[in-house]
C-alpha cells in the first residue's frame, strides 16, 4: 500500500532533480503492476455504474460489482449491453429489497480484522433480519431472485419458505399460505392412500 | 385467462379468512416450488399432495430424497418406496441423497438385503449426476454395516460427502473435481492410503471433518490437501490397543482453521500450515496420568517441538488443560517454540492448575487477549505444579476469568495478582463470579482492589455475566 500512496507529482519532482531517480520510478511502476493478485483490485476502484429500470418506471443505479450478483446481468455486461438494463419483471420496490441484497453479499477483497468464521457468523445474522419481511415480499423476491438468477438470495428465500412447511399438517399449510383445498373427500382419500406412510401420525 | 379466473373465484371463496387472500406459494411456478420443496425431509413433501389438486404429482418431481429410517412401519415399505421414487423421471438430474438413522434405537431388522439396496441407490444417483450424498447410519452389529459402492470416487457432479457408521472401500482411482465437503463420522476405510487418497483426489475440498472410531483401519491419517480451508478431527473414544503408533499428519498450505480433540494419537506431524488463522487444541500426544512424560523420549520432545513450530502462524487459540500440561512437562527439558502471531488465547482448566500457564504464556511474545475458565473435576489428584520464577507480560491487554476457581480463594487470588503484578500494559481484569457468588461480589472486588498493579491504567472488574 506504501507504493500506491505517493503522490505523482513527487516522483515527478525526484525525477527532475536526478537522474538516478528515473530508475526508482521505473521500479514504482514495475511494481504497481500487479504483482499480487487482488491488489489491482483495491487499487483500480470498480466506479464503473450500472442503470436498472423497472417495471413500473424506477431506475436504480448501482455498482457494476454489486450488479454482477445477477448472473443475468452479468451475463447482459459480458455480451456488451451498455445502457440501461431494462428489468421488466421486477417493481421498483421489490428491485430496491434484491439490490439491498446484493451489496450485503458482494465480496470485499483486502485484508480485514475479523476472520472469515467472524464474518460468515455477522452475514447468517443479517441475513436472518433481511429475510423478516411480510409474506407478499418474499414470493417477490423468490420470483426476482430467479429471474435475475441470483443463487444466494433464491435459497435464503426458497429455505425461508420451506421452513414454514416443514413438519407442519397439511391442514396447518393451508392455514398458513391460504390454499383452497380443492378435492372432494373421495379423491383426498385416494391421495392419502397411494403413500400411506406419509400421512401416519404414529410415525 | 383461465388461470385469472381461477384466482379470482378463489379470492371471492376465501373471503372470510384472515390476511391476504391470494394463495401466493401455489401460484409459484412448478421448478420453483420444487427448489423449495428440496429443502424439507421427503415425508413432508409427500404430504403436499394432499394440499390441492395443483399439488397432486409436484412430491414426484422434487430433485432429491430426504428420509430417516424411522419414517416408515417397516422396512420393505422404505425399500419400495425409495425405488418407485427413483423410478420417476429416471433419466433427469438429482440433486441430493439423504438417509439419516434418526432414531436412537433400530426400528426394524435388516440384513443382507439393506447393504445390497443401499448400494444400488448410490450407484443410481451417482449416475443422475447427484451433488449431495449423505448417508447416516447408526449400527451397532458390525457385521451388518453398509458399504458405500467405489463408484463414489468418480463421480464428477459431487460437492458434498457426508457419511456415518458405513465402509469406505479401497479405491483404484479417485477423480471427484467438484466436493467441497466432507463428513466422515466413524467410517471404516480399508487402509492409510485409501483415506489419504479420497483426500488428495478432491482439488477443490474446502472443509473436512473426521470422527475417529478405534476400528477404522487408520493408523497414520496423511490429510495433504492445497485447498483445504478447514479441519476437524476428533479422535476415538477408546483407548489405542495397538502396538503401533497413531499419527496425524496435515499437509495443508490453505489452511485457516483447525480443530484437534484427541488424547490417543502419538503424534501430529504439520507442514505447510502458513495460513492458520483459528486453532482448536486438545491433544496429548498420548500421554496421561498412566503414560507419563519421560524427559528422556527424545522422540516425544522432537514431536511436540516440531508440532509447535507448525502451528506457529495461529492467531487465535483455544487450548485444554491436557495439551498445557504436556507442553508444560516439555518445557522442563526444553524451550518452548515461540508463538509469535498469537494474539488471542483461551485456556479451559479441569482442574486449578493455573501454575501451568505462565511458562506457556512467556512463549507467546504478542499475546493482547487471553480467556481463562476453571472447573474442577472430582476424583483423583493430579500431580501438583512446582511453583517458578514468573517473567513479564509486555502485551497482555484483557484478561478475562470466566469460571472461577469456586472452591480455592486463595489460588485464585494468587492467579489474579500473578496477571496483575506482571502485566506491564494491562487494560482490562475481569472476573465472573457464579451467580451463587454474585452478593460476595463487592468483598471480593475490595479485596482484589488492594493488590498492586503494575499497569497503573489497568481496570479491575468483578462481573455476574458469564460470557467467556
Amino acid at each position: 500500500a506504501f507504493v500506491e500512496n505517493i503522490p505523482e507529482i513527487y516522483i515527478l519532482s525526484l525525477l527532475f532533480f536526478s537522474p538516478h531517480f528515473l530508475y526508482l520510478l521505473i521500479s514504482v511502476s514495475v511494481l504497481t503492476m500487479d504483482p499480487i493478485p487482488g491488489l489491482s483490485k483495491l487499487t483500480v476502484s470498480s466506479s464503473k455504474k450500472i442503470v436498472l429500470n423497472c417495471s413500473d418506471g424506477k431506475s436504480f443505479e448501482i455498482d457494476e460489482a454489486v450488479a454482477r450478483k445477477s448472473k443475468l446481468i452479468a451475463d447482459m455486461i459480458e455480451s456488451g449491453c451498455d445502457g440501461p438494463i431494462p428489468l421488466q419483471n421486477v417493481t421498483g420496490k421489490t428491485l430496491e429489497k434484491v439490490i439491498e441484497y446484493c451489496k450485503r453479499h458482494v465480496v470485499e477483497f483486502g485484508p480485514s480484522d475479523e476472520d472469515d468464521e467472524e464474518a460468515a457468523e455477522k452475514l447468517a445474522i443479517w441475513d436472518a433480519e433481511f429475510i423478516k419481511v411480510d409474506e407478499e415480499t418474499i414470493f417477490h423476491l423468490i420470483l426476482a431472485a430467479n429471474y435475475l438468477n441470483i443463487e444466494g438470495l433464491l435459497s435464503l428465500t426458497c429455505k425461508t419458505v420451506a421452513d414454514y412447511i416443514k413438519d407442519k399438517t397439511p391442514e396447518e399449510v393451508r392455514q398458513i399460505f391460504g390454499i383452497e383445498n380443492d378435492y372432494t373427500p373421495e379423491e383426498e382419500e385416494a391421495v392419502r392412500k397411494e403413500n400411506v406412510w406419509a400421512f401416519d401420525p404414529n410415525q | 385467462m383461465d388461470e385469472d379466473e381461477e384466482k379470482r373465484v378463489r379470492a371471492k371463496r376465501s373471503g372470510d379468512r384472515i390476511g391476504d387472500d391470494v394463495d401466493r406459494l401455489s401460484d409459484l411456478p412448478d421448478n420453483l416450488l420444487c427448489h423449495v420443496l428440496l429443502n424439507i425431509p421427503t415425508k413432508d413433501v409427500v404430504k403436499s399432495s394432499v394440499l390441492s389438486k395443483r399439488w397432486r404429482d409436484l412430491w414426484r418431481d422434487v430433485p432429491g430424497l430426504d428420509l430417516g429410517f424411522g419414517d416408515f412401519p417397516d422396512y420393505n415399505e422404505f425399500v419400495s418406496f425409495v425405488d418407485r421414487f427413483l423410478g420417476f423421471n429416471c433419466e433427469s438430474r438429482l440433486q441430493k441423497l439423504k438417509f439419516e438413522d434418526r432414531c436412537l434405537e433400530l426400528k426394524y431388522e435388516w440384513d443382507e438385503p439393506h447393504v445390497a439396496n443401499v448400494t444400488r441407490w448410490i450407484n443410481v444417483v451417482l449416475k443422475r449426476k447427484v451433488q449431495h450424498v449423505h448417508v447416516l447410519e447408526s449400527t451397532w452389529d458390525v457385521d451388518k454395516e453398509v458399504e458405500i459402492p467405489s463408484t463414489v470416487y468418480t463421480c464428477e457432479s459431487l460437492v458434498s460427502l457426508k457419511l456415518r457408521d458405513v465402509i469406505l472401500p479401497d479405491p483404484e482411482s479417485v477423480s471427484l473435481p467438484c466436493v467441497k465437503v466432507i463428513h466422515l463420522d466413524e467410517v471404516k476405510f480399508a487402509n492409510d492410503q485409501a483415506l489419504e487418497r479420497l483426500i488428495s483426489g478432491c482439488s477443490v475440498l474446502e472443509s473436512l471433518t473426521i470422527n475417529r472410531n478405534v476400528h477404522d483401519n487408520v493408523k497414520v491419517l496423511r490429510v495433504c490437501s492445497k485447498s483445504l480451508l478447514s479441519f476437524t478431527h476428533v479422535g476415538q473414544c477408546e483407548e489405542n490397543i495397538n502396538d503401533e503408533d497413531l499419527v496425524v499428519a496435515v499437509d495443508a498450505p490453505r489452511l485457516e482453521y483447525m480443530w484437534l480433540s484427541d488424547h490417543e494419537t502419538d503424534s501430529f506431524i504439520i507442514s505447510n500450515l502458513g495460513s492458520l488463522v483459528k486453532l482448536h487444541m486438545d491433544v496429548t500426544f498420548n500421554l496421561s496420568s498412566q503414560k507419563r512424560f519421560d524427559p528422556n523420549d527424545l522422540q516425544k520432545r522432537n514431536v511436540i517441538r516440531k508440532f509447535l513450530v507448525g502451528i506457529s502462524s495461529v492467531k487465535d487459540m483455544d487450548i485444554a488443560s491436557e495439551t498445557l500440561e504436556a507442553i508444560y512437562n516439555y518445557s522442563r527439558c526444553e524451550r518452548v517454540p515461540l508463538l509469535r502471531n498469537l494474539s488471542s488465547l483461551r485456556a479451559y482448566f479441569s482442574d486449578y492448575r493455573w501454575e501451568m500457564l505462565p511458562v506457556f504464556l512467556e512463549s507467546c511474545p504478542n499475546l493482547k487477549s487471553l480467556s481463562l475458565g476453571f472447573s474442577k473435576s472430582p476424583g483423583e489428584q493430579p500431580s501438583s505444579i512446582l511453583p517458578g520464577h514468573h517473567c513479564f507480560l509486555p502485551t497482555l491487554e484483557y484478561v478475562k476469568i470466566g469460571k472461577p476457581m469456586i472452591d480455592d480463594e486463595e489460588a485464585e487470588t494468587k492467579l489474579v495478582s500473578y496477571f496483575l503484578e506482571k502485566s506491564t500494559v494491562l487494560k482490562k481484569l475481569t472476573l465472573f463470579l457464579n451467580p451463587d457468588r454474585k452478593k460476595e461480589a463487592p468483598v471480593i472486588l475490595k479485596k482484589l482492589l488492594t493488590i498492586p498493579r503494575l499497569s497503573t491504567s489497568c481496570q479491575v472488574v468483578v462481573s455476574d455475566t458469564l460470557t467467556l
